[in-house]
């Protein structure tokens, strides 16, 4: 997607929501368009400060090399699972992905 | 019911009261206060079985924990076993957890009466409880306001006194947010000390569960039974426990530094809440406490680096709700499975959730990752380390929680950054994941609560009590 | 060839781990029921988080050690988003820019040939679910996801087939060589991404284009696949047109392989960092407790007993094609001096007794044949104790009932006659048995073969072939 402007359109709204899977009718994608400029434009802001040699922080924790033991623990069993919309037997099933 | 655990637990084992009666108790309340919409969904059945197993345990004569046969509430937002878990979001609306999350799992080994599941804004989006699938929440003070959000169903419940303690999660303000604007205490932690383990995930890096209560004591205590080192969330902080509540000091203030940025007392924020927020910190100067003018980043920044990060972690903690393994599912049946999920999800994500993955996905595609995602992580370092700065000259800040007071019904609806403004002064704090707590200071003159809020360095949650605990019994 | 290929592989294994990659689920699912090791983290139900596995990790190191890889000290976890119904978190929890190793080789014969292909980068991941197609449908079984898998990523390196499946071969037998996992293809512990254009031969430069064939299964299949693009490709570049860059995939064995309808844009992954995992930071003392750990490799093994033993080449890779068939081959001729007995052991191991095995699939861990007795056995052979027919028995007969090959010569009198004595009595008595032949011995060149042949017959194998011919010989008086 580069190469679109910050001049949000209806196009790139399309682009996007199928980046993500959600189903926008058309004559919702003028109002994400506007709304996502508007939340662009605030972003901005973030050209006024000067983050060079500055390292990015993604986690404030401060942790490091948590890991787990390698050992087996019970988990679900499928049977008692109470969202069965999709299962039949022991299978999640939907219609097919098309290739 | 009482206001505080401890009276409860009191006349429990007194045997003034029974668990039953103080679950009746709740759930009368609760019902003299469905207009407020304070509940996704009660728990009546679940909580009533645990109410008489507790009521036989004490009647058995065996002792009992603090915590055990007093009703709470939770925020819809934790997985708890066999209750529907919706996040306030239509798209969960019949998600039924198939376990518990860390936290729930403490409480109800701990013997909480998890009574019900609270309102909230869809998926944490939001600052008002307004943004509900399921309905907005009312402000109990007024009913034509909002109560604040996300948590606004959990601080309803402690407010009305349906329960003595809540449980609710903070992103940016949405523990603090609520607790003023419904005039109760709301505390979390620095982010780690509680397991994120079972909370619907909004933003990863910023999520934190915290405490809803009416009193610092209560928030101490009910966080030292949630937090410590889980198997289950890297992310924790590696000790075993905290013991804030045992060692609450009263009188921690005199040459105390507290420091108030001047962001926070800028012309932005309303004159009666700036007011009174000066009067609190004022008493705390006569006695003893040393107030310092501080100079913080613009919020500004902070607004727009919240955004983008969080915007970013949403998105893609939202791919995961496809409909094909819970959640809702279209009935339009769509030929191929990956246009049957972007319906499903199209149909069933409120506005919120959609335009937030939208920015998000936007803020990480190639072309635009560096733009928004990595120089936001760049100046959030910036922000982390301007507090650090900040708290070599003081050791705790104060300040207003909300630049308002709570505002009118409605107010969400033609701003998309209305959260991000009412959190001006929670997401500098919220992006450095540092203990914060929001203290009742008074009302306004419409009889509107107002709040004050203590922020400490990383790991000073027993400091940030301290103060609070010194406000609420000494100043307040 | 007209055209030169250029190849670049990805390879996917399944590291042997008893728990998934980021939680605690049991990783032995192959063949189990489906959906029977599922939890909320790996069914990628809301709120539930990742905690990677130690033991995942550091396989994930010592491959990359072996593999000549630079250590990342500093390390991470990234998202890679993208949907499919069998990634039930919407996104895979990968690495991207700091994966664990980076900037190895490995070292591959050709024909003799020595080559070297360049590893860009080794990294950890999750494995999906598993999806089957029934009519219309898909069946979704997530006992698959979350498994921990290794990506080893090579440079283009590879300009034909030969060096492609060498590669292939040597990395298999590396990862069970350091226990990273079974890679077992058939189970699906192994799979290959190909990634194959072609250029003129002798032309600089990388082509303007690139194929990329996902999902295959095995090394036969790898090489068909090679083949098959080769000529499809080929077809494009004859007629002065480029073939389209895109992802193919198979429907079969054959190697035939077909367009996948991929929109365009839909691969912007929008990586950012694992928020739910802290990062992963070695030391090096803790490296150098990884790389201890690492054990002889078949292509050191290979260059060893090449330049310690003469063995040659294709012998030497068939015994290091296992790790249990080098060290059961290393322990046979812990006692043995000479190459040339070594080399005997080897060439038996490979031939008689490998082919004993093979008629009953047996193993090499419990079969009755100890190292040290076929070490015995060859040496005996040397010592001329008894002669290469006998040598063939003894075998049959440990194979089938055990024991030593000594005990074994005694008890049934097998040991070679070179007594003369002895000897010039059989010779004597096949004389006598056989006048007609004798009469024909200046006649017929054969005839002495044919009586040393009797000789032998007469005495089950046991006589010494040489001592019996210069006996015979004399007796006969000829030269």
């Amino acid at each position: 997607m580069a190469g679109m402007s910050k001049n949000i359109t209806d196009e790139d709204i399309s682009k996007i929501a199928d980046l993500i899977k959600i189903n926008i009718p058309k004559g919702s994608r003028g109002k994400y368009a506007t709304q996502l400029n508007t939340v662009l434009e605030a972003m901005d802001v973030l050209k006024e400060v000067d983050t060079k040699n500055i390292e990015p922080t993604s986690q404030t924790h401060g942790l490091v090399n948590i890991m787990a033991e390698d050992k087996v623990e019970s988990g679900l069993n499928i049977d008692d699972y109470k969202n069965r919309k999709n299962i039949q037997g022991r299978y999640f099933v939907v219609n097919k992905v098309i290739k | 019911m009482k206001k505080l655990i401890l009276e409860n637990h009191e006349d429990l084992i007194a045997k003034r009261v029974t668990a039953r009666d103080l679950l009746d108790d709740s759930f009368a309340i609760a019902d003299e206060n469905k207009k407020l919409n304070a509940f996704i969904s009660l728990l009546k059945d679940e909580s009533y079985n645990k109410a008489d197993e507790i009521d036989a345990k004490i009647t058995s004569g065996k002792a009992i924990n603090i915590l055990e046969g007093i009703p709470a509430a939770l925020k819809d937002i934790f997985n708890m076993t066999g209750t529907k878990t919706t996040a306030g979001s239509k798209i969960l609306e019949n998600y039924i957890s198939p376990y518990n999350a860390t936290v729930t799992e403490k409480l109800l080994s701990g013997g909480a009466v998890i009574m019900g599941k609270t309102n909230m804004d869809a998926f944490a989006h939001g600052s008002s409880t307004e943004t509900s699938d399921f309905g907005p929440a009312l402000n109990p003070y007024d009913n034509s306001r909002v109560p604040g959000g996300s948590s606004g169903g959990s601080a309803i419940a402690v407010a009305t006194g349906i329960v003595p303690y809540a449980i609710g999660t903070e992103t940016a303000g949405s523990i603090r947010g609520p607790a003023a604007w419904c005039g109760v205490y709301g505390f979390a932690g620095t982010f780690g000390r509680i397991s994120r383990y079972g909370i619907i995930a909004m933003g990863s890096s910023l999520d934190r569960a915290g405490v809803i209560a009416n009193s610092v004591y209560d928030c101490a205590l009910v966080a030292d039974i949630l937090g410590g080192m889980d198997e289950f969330d890297a992310t924790t902080i590696r000790e075993l426990k905290t013991e804030y509540a045992t060692h609450l000091n009263d009188n921690y203030v005199s040459g105390i530094r507290i420091g108030i940025p001047k962001q926070f007392l800028d012309s932005r924020i309303d004159k009666e809440v700036s007011e009174t927020s000066m009067k609190v910190i004022k008493s705390l100067e006569k006695l003893g406490a040393k107030i310092i003018e501080i100079d913080l980043m613009d919020p500004k920044y902070s607004i727009a680096v919240y955004t983008i990060i969080n915007r970013s972690e949403v998105s893609s903690n939202l791919a995961r709700i496809d409909g094909i393994r819970f959640g809702h599912d279209s009935s339009k049946t769509e030929e191929e499975i990956i246009n049957h999920i972007a319906l499903s999800r199209g149909e069933a994500f409120g506005n919120e959730a959609q335009q937030r993955s939208l920015t998000g996905a936007y803020s990480l595609s190639a072309g635009y990752y560096n733009e928004y995602y990595s120089k936001a992580s760049k100046v959030r370092t910036l922000i982390i380390n301007d507090f650090k700065k900040a708290f070599e000259k003081v050791d705790l800040i104060m300040g207003p929680t909300m630049p308002t007071v709570a505002p009118k019904l409605g107010v969400t609806k033609n701003n998309p950054l209305f959260g991000e403004l009412a959190d001006i002064l929670a997401e500098p704090s919220a992006l450095s994941g540092l203990p914060c707590i929001s203290i009742p200071a008074g009302l306004n003159s419409e009889g509107l609560p107002i709040g004050v809020q203590i922020i400490g360095p990383q790991f000073s949650e027993q400091k940030v009590l301290d103060l609070a605990y010194t406000c609420e019994r000494r100043v307040l | 060839m007209k055209y030169e290929t250029v190849i670049g592989l990805e390879v996917h294994i399944q590291a042997k781990t008893k728990s998934k990659m980021f939680c605690r689920c049991n990783a032995d699912y192959f063949g189990s029921e489906p959906n029977s090791f599922i939890c909320p983290v790996c069914l990628g139900l809301p709120g539930a988080l990742p905690v990677p596995n130690k033991l995942a990790i550091e396989k994930c190191v010592k491959l990359s050690l072996a593999l000549n890889c630079e250590i990342n000290k500093f390390s991470k976890f990234d998202r890679k988003n993208y949907f499919y119904p069998d990634l039930p978190k919407g996104y895979q929890i990968s690495q991207f820019d700091l994966p664990f190793g980076h900037d190895g080789y490995l070292e591959i014969d050709v024909d003799g040939d020595s080559r070297r292909i360049r590893i860009t980068r080794v990294h950890m991941e999750e494995d999906t679910g598993k999806s089957t197609h029934k009519g219309d449908k898909t069946l979704l079984d997530f006992n698959k996801s979350g498994i921990p898998l290794i990506e080893v990523v090579t440079e283009p390196d590879f300009t034909e087939v030969k060096e492609v499946t060498a590669f292939a071969k040597r990395l298999k037998q590396y990862v069970r060589y350091l226990d990273i996992g079974n890679a077992d293809m058939e189970k699906g512990q192994m799979r290959f991404e190909l990634n194959m254009s072609l250029k003129p031969a002798g032309s600089k430069g990388l082509p303007n284009y690139k194929v990329e064939v996902k999902n295959i299964g095995s090394i036969s299949v790898l090489e068909k696949v090679i083949n098959f693009e080769y000529r499809r490709q080929a077809e494009f570049l004859e007629k002065g047109e480029t073939p389209r860059q895109e992802t193919r995939g198979l429907r079969d064995m054959t190697g035939v392989t077909w367009s996948q309808r991929i929109k365009e844009g839909s691969s912007d992954y929008r990586y950012f960092p694992e928020p739910d995992i802290p990062p992963i930071v070695f030391s090096e003392a803790e490296i150098g407790q990884i790389k201890k750990t690492i054990t002889e490799l078949p292509d050191q093994k290979k260059s060893r007993y090449m330049a310690d033993f003469g063995l040659e080449g294709n012998l030497a890779e068939t015994i290091v094609s296992s790790k249990n068939k080098a060290e059961w081959f290393e322990q046979a001729i812990t006692k043995l001096n000479g190459n040339k007995e070594i080399v005997e052991v080897a060439k038996w191991l490979v031939g008689d007794l490998s082919a004993l095995m093979k008629a009953d699939k047996a193993k090499l861990s419990t079969i009755k044949i100890k190292p040290d007795d076929l070490g015995e056995l060859i040496s005996l052979m040397y010592q001329s104790k008894i002669s290469g027919t006998i040598a063939k028995q003894v075998l049959l007969k440990m194979y089938q009932g055990g024991g030593k090959p000594s005990e074994i010569i005694l008890d049934e009198k097998l040991e070679t006659i070179s007594d003369s004595d002895e000897l010039r009595d059989i010779v004597k008595k096949v004389i006598e048995l056989n006048q007609k032949v004798v009469a024909d011995i200046y006649k017929n060149p054969n005839a002495v073969k044919f009586l040393v042949g009797q000789v032998m017959r007469e005495t089950r194998g046991r006589a010494d072939p040489n001592k019996a011919e210069e006996i015979l010989r004399k007796e006969l008086n000829l030269v």
